[in-house]
């Protein structure tokens, strides 16, 4: 009779694993009792200033989320909380599709957080057009510490049909550029490129010259990702697939004439051999590997990516003479543009749900929080943290202390943004040389970002199609005399054509156009 | 038993087998591990690629134990992972042992009802309406409640019901047992094998639980493991340039992943163990 | 308790009677519909009750108004179309199909061979080292997955690739190239899930009654037979009926790995319904789109189920 014996098994089993539950499971329970959950204070009188008010704020937080601090440590909410009289919550999500998942069925749901950060401009038109936003309008005057802060652009640059439904914070500029392996440069007697054809050149030497010294043709020229590549090459043509204005009038680059010359020169250096062979399917940090493991000698990428003290120490890491120079000025063939940036680009966009609006003290501090952190005191708090603990004063300017890094989480609290310059000056003290010269690039306006995709064109499809043919040219798999045929097929079986008018009108409209 | 001549190459053949599938799959696995025990800078003067180690260092599990949200997260999984495993086995011997029964009224159309929910779902956002409406959003509930049962398991374990020999429930009833005593007295019993499998496959779903804690948590405190480890794991492509962010290097990444992954490898040695063969001799003739 | 009754004889009986004799068998087997309550409260709940989305599939969803509310879609095809009028349409259905087709194929049978190995492997420890060792790359995410292939695999730094540019060859562009990415996407995902999938077919295998071994054997079947005769009869309910459930599943090929691997060289043959989806979905945030595309493939799932459980009843693996 083996089974009889198994039974207490089973049993025996089920009630080690019950006794396990009540040893461990007491600790999140409590946890989860004693947490308030969000507009929990509604019911607090309107009158009692005393009162605490509950207030959410959603935004992105990527992999901040694991660096957030305990409750009790984290001074940044502590602070908030007193100066302010709420109870602050952030809801961090690790990636912008989390965020905007988890932000769709809280809509649903109606259990909106008060204070909503948007990353991406068609989410934020798509709350616009469902009415979850708090029109801006009437209260302009409370928010105008915050707006004062920004600029002037605050408003208009995501307006939606003539409406102010947010405030959008300052873009940050960190262009995509070449970056070459100066000792490589050194070993190999070779200047430092001043055009866009020396930049190829350098590339081939890298590529066939061993400037590893290993005695092995184990090295190429560029990586990065074919996208920032062949960005670069149209630009130094003056030319983008984007819209932009050229001799006073709007045009969609993918439409003009220097666009074919672009694709030759990009055609003939992915055919000459110099180029990451996997360029085209680069994720993540695969480029940035291959550059600091010294495969290659020119990496196309941004002074955060390189620069930052944690870079450093990967590319020093691998290779204690590795030395890395960053090309902000080159004459190309036809210009001397090295990035684009639309008119339209923010940081981050700040709406708050109209929800959270009915009540009015709550909306009040909203405003108090927002305008708080955009200047003085507060700004200086989500910016470096506590004074005396994280940065000190030296002639009235802010200085990091060498225990900054507990203050790295600080930035999710940035709700009205941050004087960029001043901010990346005092944070990034000892790479500020970099910041200033990407300063320096020559920039092409784009406007694609005001416009609005018309119905019934499916973007996703075109783009697939688009960057797939864009792709065969560039690799020389299709002629370039294909090229007109190809922009008639995007224009009439992928609706391009209903997209381009539809931009153009909408530009006009909003009198970028003429 | 004497082994023939036959038998014993045979043996020799299947050895050689199970050795070169060992190989293939610890290969990558201890790229993993040693890619998270090495320095970062020799990681990358290796090209990216290490097997062993020529220093070691602990660094990365220090930083990864140091985060205040790990320690947590392992605790809120773990409640989670002990909880729905629990609930998850009781309605499934409940269901599937029911739907065994080739005589219940109604039976096919109750199989169908649970089959149908495989292929048709509400989607996301009436879900979400649902658990809100049932009170768990936020709660530590949500991970577990939502996902109390698998229509793949109630019917694997169903099958399993099946297989067992009638004579054995007949006997069963005979003795004047009820179902309720058959199922608990002979049909379990002698099920510890699939049981033990199915327990393992919510073992592993649970404490895989991402979705669920996307969707119906937004208590930081109540994060599980997973959440926490993807936020490692993205890649600084799906980020936006942000002077602020420090990337995880791939050393930590690969540490999580070890982290993350070993308690619940460990389980599987004591499922292992009832899977052996021939363990059922003489049950049904006891 | 009553002794089990026997299957009703309904032939020759008049109607109420027959009624009157299910009752009489409901309320003799009430106690089996008192276990099946909790499991069929929690199918109502959480599965039945969220079905009504699928109207999303035939509004304008608009998520203020909610799902009842929301306007019809005008006409009511609308989304199905905008789906169906995609140039990629054919191309996305096709890459489904097949690469579902090549993991259900290669998903199934390596891992009865594998179930089949321990099974037979008669020394215990390497058993139970390969069944731990062979176990564990199921707890790998496909990033990490991804990270490893482009270890091994990489056309210019992969281990792979260095073994065969040291022997005189080109590197091969396994990653990038249409004629090996869906291999690539069929041999990961088997080799993370081989041990994994192995686990339900030794739980099969350890219930066959041993006393059937000990009879083939005295038979004088060998190895090989009694492999061919009795375990692999033994654990073909189960065989048949993770089949049958895999089909029903036909048009999910894995989004989370594809999402995660594919690139624009391999779209043509990598491409598939839901990252598809993903993509026009994310774009302009169409729910509509997404509960009618997933619509369209419970169709065809419920379709393909009902087929082979049909197929199943001839071997009498049918699920009801």
């Amino acid at each position: 009779m083996k089974h009889k014996k198994r039974i207490p098994a089973v049993l025996a089993c089920v009630l080690t694993a019950g006794l396990l539950l009540s040893a461990c499971g007491g600790s999140p329970k409590s946890d989860s009792s004693s947490t308030k959950g969000p507009g929990s204070s509604t019911d607090a009188p309107a009158d009692a200033r005393a009162e605490k008010v509950a207030i959410e704020v959603m935004r992105v937080g990527w992999n901040t989320t694991t660096q957030m601090p305990k409750e009790q440590d984290n001074f940044v909410k502590k602070t908030l909380d007193e100066k302010l009289n709420i109870d602050l919550k952030m809801t961090l999500t690790s990636s912008a599709d989390e965020f905007i998942q988890k932000l769709n069925i809280r809509a649903a749901g109606s259990d909106l957080p008060d204070v909503i950060l948007f990353n991406g401009r068609n989410e934020f038109q798509e709350y616009v057009k469902k009415n979850i936003l708090l029109d801006l309008e009437p209260y302009k005057e409370k928010l105008k510490p915050a707006a004062d802060a920004i600029g002037d652009n605050v408003y208009s640059r995501v307006e939606v049909n003539g409406k102010h439904y947010a405030i959008s914070l300052n873009p940050q500029s960190n262009w995509n550029l070449f970056w070459v392996r100066k000792d490589w440069l050194d070993k190999l007697q070779l200047p430092v490129p001043e055009t866009l054809d020396e930049v190829f050149e350098v590339a081939k030497a890298f590529t066939d010259q061993d400037p590893d010294g290993n005695n092995k043709k184990d090295t190429f020229g560029i990586t990065g990702s074919l996208g920032t590549l062949v960005h670069l090459i149209n630009l130094q043509h003056g030319v983008a697939d984007a819209l932009y204005i050229k001799d006073g009038k709007m045009v969609n680059g993918m439409f003009e004439p220097e666009m074919k010359e672009a694709l030759a020169y990009t055609q003939k250096v992915l055919n000459s051999g110099v180029v990451d062979p996997e360029i085209a399917s680069n994720k993540g940090d695969n480029a940035k590997d291959k550059a600091f493991q010294g495969k290659a000698g020119i990496i196309i990428s941004d002074w955060t990516q390189i620069m930052k003290d944690n870079e450093v120490e990967k590319w020093k890491g691998a290779n204690p003479d590795a030395e890395f120079l960053m090309l902000n000025k080159l004459q190309g063939p036809k210009a001397n543009i090295l990035a684009a940036m639309d008119k339209s680009s923010v940081s981050g966009i700040v709406a708050i749900s109209r929800q959270a609006a009915q009540d009015e003290t709550k909306l009040n501090r909203i405003f108090d929080l927002i305008n708080y952190t955009a200047s003085g005191e507060g700004s200086e708090l989500v910016q470096f943290g506590q004074e005396g603990v994280h940065f000190t004063k030296e002639n009235g300017k802010p200085v990091i202390t060498d225990r900054s890094a507990e203050a790295a989480f600080t930035w999710v609290y940035q709700l009205a943004g941050r004087p960029e310059a001043e901010y990346l000056s005092t944070k990034f003290a000892k790479q500020i040389d970099y910041i200033q010269a990407s300063e320096q690039v020559e920039v092409l306006d784009t406007y694609n970002g005001f416009v609005v995709f018309p119905q019934n064109y499916n973007a996703a499809d075109a783009d697939r199609f688009k960057n797939e043919e864009m792709l065969k040219f560039q690799y020389g798999k299709t002629k370039l005399e294909q090229y007109d045929s190809f922009l008639e097929k995007l224009n009439t079986t992928f609706k391009y054509q209903i997209f381009q008018d539809s931009a153009m009108k909408q530009l006009q409209e909003l009198g970028y156009a003429e | 038993m004497v082994s023939h001549g036959n038998e014993r190459y045979f043996d020799y053949f299947i050895n050689i087998l199970l050795i070169l599938l060992a190989v293939i799959s610890v290969f990558p696995l201890l790229y993993v591990f040693a890619v998270s025990i090495t320095p970062y800078s020799e990681v990358l003067r290796n090209g990216g690629f290490v097997l062993i180690p020529r220093r070691i260092t602990f660094e990365a599990y220090k930083a990864l134990f140091g985060m205040d949200a790990i320690p947590r997260a392992f605790l809120v999984t773990s409640f989670v992972t002990v909880m729905n495993t629990l609930i998850n086995l009781v309605l499934t011997v409940l269901m599937a042992y029911t739907l065994s029964r080739k005589h219940l009224v109604g039976r096919s159309f109750f199989i169908f009802l649970i089959v149908f929910t495989m292929m048709f779902g509400g989607g996301l956002i009436p879900t979400y309406l649902v658990v809100k409406g049932t009170g768990l959003l936020n709660t530590i509930w949500a991970m577990i409640i939502p996902g109390a049962m698998s229509t793949w398991n109630v019917l694997v374990v169903k099958t399993f019901f099946e297989s067992l020999p009638e004579e054995l429930f007949e006997s069963g009833r005979i003795d004047g047992a009820g179902e309720f005593t058959v199922l608990l007295r002979l049909a379990l019993p002698l099920s510890i094998p699939v049981l033990m499998t199915i327990g393992l496959f919510c073992v592993v779903g649970s404490w895989n639980t991402f979705f669920s804690a996307v969707y119906y948590i937004t208590d930081p405190g109540l994060n599980p493991l997973q959440v926490i480890i993807r936020g490692l794991l993205l890649s600084s492509e799906q980020m936006e340039y942000n002077a602020d962010i420090v990337l995880p290097t791939t050393t930590l990444q690969m540490a999580s992943v070890v982290a993350a992954s070993l308690p619940v490898i460990v389980v599987y040695p004591f499922v292992q163990k009832h899977l052996t063969k021939g363990m059922l001799i003489g049950a049904v003739k006891g | 308790m009553a002794h089990f009754p026997a299957p009703l004889n309904t032939a020759a009986m008049p109607k109420s009677a027959y009624r009157a004799k299910v009752w009489k068998r409901i309320w003799s087997m009430r106690i089996l519909y008192l276990m099946l309550l909790p499991g069929v409260a929690y199918y109502i709940i959480y599965k039945y009750i969220p079905m009504y989305g699928v109207l999303i599939a035939f509004k304008d969803y608009d998520i203020l108004s909610g799902i009842v509310r929301s306007p019809w879609a005008d006409p009511w095809y609308k989304h199905f179309q905008f789906f169906f009028e995609s140039p990629y349409f054919s191309q996305l259905l096709t890459n489904t199909f097949l690469i579902s087709l090549y993991k259900t194929i290669w998903g199934t049978i390596p891992a009865i061979g594998v179930a089949l190995l321990i099974h037979e492997g008669r020394s215990l420890w390497l058993n139970r080292i390969v069944q731990t060792l062979s176990y564990m790359p199921h707890f790998l995410s496909y990033v990490i997955i991804y990270g490893i292939a482009i270890a091994f695999l990489s056309e210019t730094s992969g281990l792979v690739n260095r073994w065969v540019v040291e022997a005189g060859g080109n590197g091969i562009p396994f990653l990038t190239s249409t004629a090996y990415f869906r291999s690539v996407l069929v041999g990961t995902d088997v080799w993370k899930d081989l041990g994994w999938g192995a686990i339900i077919y030794l739980a099969a295998m350890s219930s066959i009654d041993a006393t059937l071994y000990e009879a083939a054997r005295i038979d004088g079947a060998g190895r090989l037979r009694r492999i061919w005769h009795v375990t692999l009869p033994g654990i073909r309910s189960v065989i048949i009926l993770l089949l049958v459930l895999k089909v029903g599943s036909a048009l999910d090929a894995g989004f989370e790995q594809i999402y995660i691997m594919y690139n624009l060289q391999v779209m043509p043959v990598a491409d598939i319904i839901d990252t598809w989806v993903f993509r026009v979905g994310l774009e302009q945030l169409n729910f509509s789109l997404a509960t009618a595309v997933g619509l369209f493939k419970s169709l065809i799932g419920l379709v393909l189920i009902f087929l082979s459980n049909k197929l199943a009843r001839r071997w009498g693996g049918n699920l009801w």
